[in-house]
């Protein structure tokens, strides 16, 4: 009996979090999903045909994928690079290296977005100085389109990507490196053979928690593409506090939380949960 | 290497080292912990480039050619194998990247682990072999290309006794077996002493002294090599004079006439250290009767210590000046060891070593 009474107070002491994690996600997200199913015309599932069948929508949806998927691939790309000097480099790179992923941290990404928009609008930064320089003759078009909010968004994520990239790199013994070049592969060989393959889970990391950020990207659209290039989380966000269709809001929602959970649930799977603690601290 | 100096920063790592390893050689670089062994193998592989000086291959100028280039062999502390390829496609590496045909790349990697004692481990991962095993993995790795100089940097050291002693061996019949060229970086100098055929002696950045094992313990050239390798008693004497055999000299220690050995081609100061080994050294309870072919002084025992084989003796003089004696255990119950108590201890006339600097 003694045993039966101590389980039953760890069960009760242990019951604040889940009835917190229920009241304050589950309920509102199941309320969620229930105003998806709810349209002009009544209850069914005419919302979501309508994001499979709405031109507009379905090109949200499109441009929202192309933006991210290739603001995910240079942001990657860009990181292993910086997190490789991070690693590797001499102490005054890493130092520089660390100072500049560290600080854009501390500022908000509106503060950020608007930067960007002083030096890539017509007049900005950008293309004054390409035009003193007699580079260009005409202002190229960098900020008010795709091209102005991958920018933005690229900067804003490249140093989530340098974290879980430098910690698998931080793994690797330099001396593997020494080791495959005494065993005559130059620099690209080894990065090939040996550097690539073992920090690939951290690449594989840095690639979904970037692509599952920029999916929800709202702030870096607005402003930068200047209500021109619309992503799906504007979009959303338009529907249900511009225009009311809170059906057709929520149900893009559910969509946008199945991807970015399954995502999760692959990082998970890929990195395994603990060396996803350790990258995150 | 001629005259290498390297430094980091404000550090002198190396100054001046002049290396020349010979052809099929087995060159020990060993010193205590920060001598610079590690960078001195570290130019030769190509890691490190000297601040000043040069790196010389058959007369070819190697100084800032890239590791890749230089096709020797590397066995690294800790083994460095790559943890995600098994143990043939590590040993084939240096293989695939010369582009050597798949058959003969095969054969040679089979014949490789054969030769060091792992022929059916191909399939293995690293991570299911002992400490043991993956050093003879790294040693196939360095040596399946044919490397003409294999560079080592404490391969042993994450050894425990026993496997060392068999990876001591294993070594020393590879290097037999293939001919190559091995310079071998270690701190224990019972390692250098037994395996080589040269050892260059390091000490704060600087070549001691290069030469055969024998002549290393026997003949040291520096005090730092006389205490460095094995153990000794430096004593100072006075009053050094060449006899009129070229090997042999007249010293006093104190007041006490001693008979000694010396360097050949250079007469040393007449103030000089004596190096005079412990298992040199006899202890008595009396004055020895055959005392002209003998060193003698009066000494006083302060403390004995036990190692099973044999017991070492810590003494002094009336000047203060200590000894340490190592006898064999039974040679000590014979005299019959008694703290406080005098004694004589004695080394023969010839023996013990003026070492020049
Ligand atoms: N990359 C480096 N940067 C700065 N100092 C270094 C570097 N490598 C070595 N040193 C310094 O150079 C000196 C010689 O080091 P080295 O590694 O050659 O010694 P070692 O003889 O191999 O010692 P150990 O037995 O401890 O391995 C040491 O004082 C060391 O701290
Ligand atoms: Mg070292």
């Amino acid at each position: 009996m003694a045993t039966r009474d101590a389980s039953w107070l760890g069960f009760s002491l242990a019951l604040p979090l889940p009835t917190l994690l229920v009241l304050a996600y589950l309920l509102p997200l199941a309320g969620v999903l229930a105003w998806s199913m709810s349209t002009p015309g009544g209850i069914g599932f005419g919302n979501y045909r309508q994001i499979a069948t709405d031109p507009l929508v379905v090109s949200i949806l499109l441009r929202t994928l192309r933006i991210c998927v290739a603001v995910t691939l240079i942001s990657v790309a860009i990181a292993y690079f910086l997190a490789y000097h991070l690693r590797f480099g001499s102490p005054w790179k890493k130092r520089v290296v660390l100072i500049g992923v560290l600080i854009p941290f501390w500022l908000s990404s509106l503060i950020r977005a608007f930067a960007w928009l002083m030096i890539l609008r017509a007049n900005g930064l950008a293309n004054t100085f390409l035009q003193s320089t007699g580079m260009i003759a005409e202002p190229l078009a960098l900020a008010r389109n795709e091209l102005g909010v991958m920018i933005g968004m690229t900067h804003f994520l490249v140093p989530y990507a340098v974290l879980p990239i430098f910690s698998s790199l931080q793994h690797i013994d330099n001396r593997l490196i020494q080791a495959s070049r005494s065993l005559g592969a130059g620099f690209w060989r080894g990065f090939k053979d040996i550097l690539a393959p073992l920090s690939s889970s951290g690449v594989l990391a840095a690639t979904i928690i970037v692509f599952i950020f920029s999916l929800g990207f709202f702030v870096t659209p607005a402003v930068l593409g200047g209500g021109r290039v619309v992503m799906v989380a504007e979009y959303i966000y338009l529907q249900m506090f511009q225009l009311s269709n809170w059906g057709l809001g929520a149900a893009l929602s559910g969509i946008l939380m199945v991807v970015v959970v399954a995502l999760m649930l692959a990082l998970i799977k890929i990195v395994g949960i603990r060396r996803l603690m350790d990258t995150a601290s | 290497m001629e005259d290498v100096s390297k430094r980091f920063g404000a550090l002198t790592a190396l100054s001046s080292v002049n290396l020349d390893v010979r052809q099929g050689e087995f060159l020990t670089l060993l010193g205590p912990s920060g001598s610079g062994k590690s960078t001195t193998l570290m130019c030769l592989a190509g890691f490190e480039a000297p601040s000043e000086g040069r790196v010389l291959h058959r007369g070819e100028d190697f100084t800032s050619l890239s590791p890749e280039k230089r096709g020797f062999g590397v066995v690294f502390q800790g083994y460095a194998l790559f943890p995600h390829m098994s143990v043939a496609e590590n040993v084939a590496y240096p293989l695939v990247v010369r582009k050597i045909a798949r058959a003969e790349r095969e054969r040679k990697v089979r014949a490789m682990l054969s030769t060091v004692g792992l022929g059916h481990y191909e399939d293995r991962r690293i991570q299911s072999l002992s400490g043991g095993q993956q050093q003879r993995v790294a040693l196939a790795r360095a040596l399946v290309f044919g490397p003409n100089l294999l560079l080592l940097d404490e391969p042993f050291s994450a050894l425990d006794r026993r496997l060392r002693g068999e990876m001591q061996s294993e070594l020393t019949r590879i290097h037999q077996e293939l001919g190559t060229a091995f310079v071998f970086v270690t701190h224990d100098q019972d390692e250098a002493l037994s395996l080589s055929d040269r050892i260059a002696v390091f000490n704060k950045g600087r070549v001691e002294q290069i030469a055969e094992p024998s002549k290393i313990y026997e003949e040291p050239a520096t005090t730092f090599v006389a205490e460095f390798v094995g153990e000794t008693n430096l004593l100072d004497v006075t009053r050094v004079k060449a006899v009129g055999d070229p090997n042999l000299y007249h010293a006093h220690y104190g007041d006490t006439e001693i008979i000694c050995r010396g360097p050949q081609d250079a007469v040393p100061a007449p103030d000089s250290k004596l190096s005079v080994r412990p298992e040199d050294v006899e202890l008595h309870a009396t004055l020895p009767v055959n005392g002209t072919q003998l060193n003698a002084i009066s000494v006083r025992l302060l403390r004995s210590t036990y190692f099973g084989a044999s017991v070492e003796a810590l003494l002094g003089d009336q000047a203060d000046r200590q000894f340490r004696v190592r006898l064999s255990t039974k040679r000590a119950r014979n005299t019959g060891l008694e703290d406080g108590r005098s004694y004589w201890l004695s080394w023969p006339k010839g023996t013990g070593y003026l070492v020049p600097k």
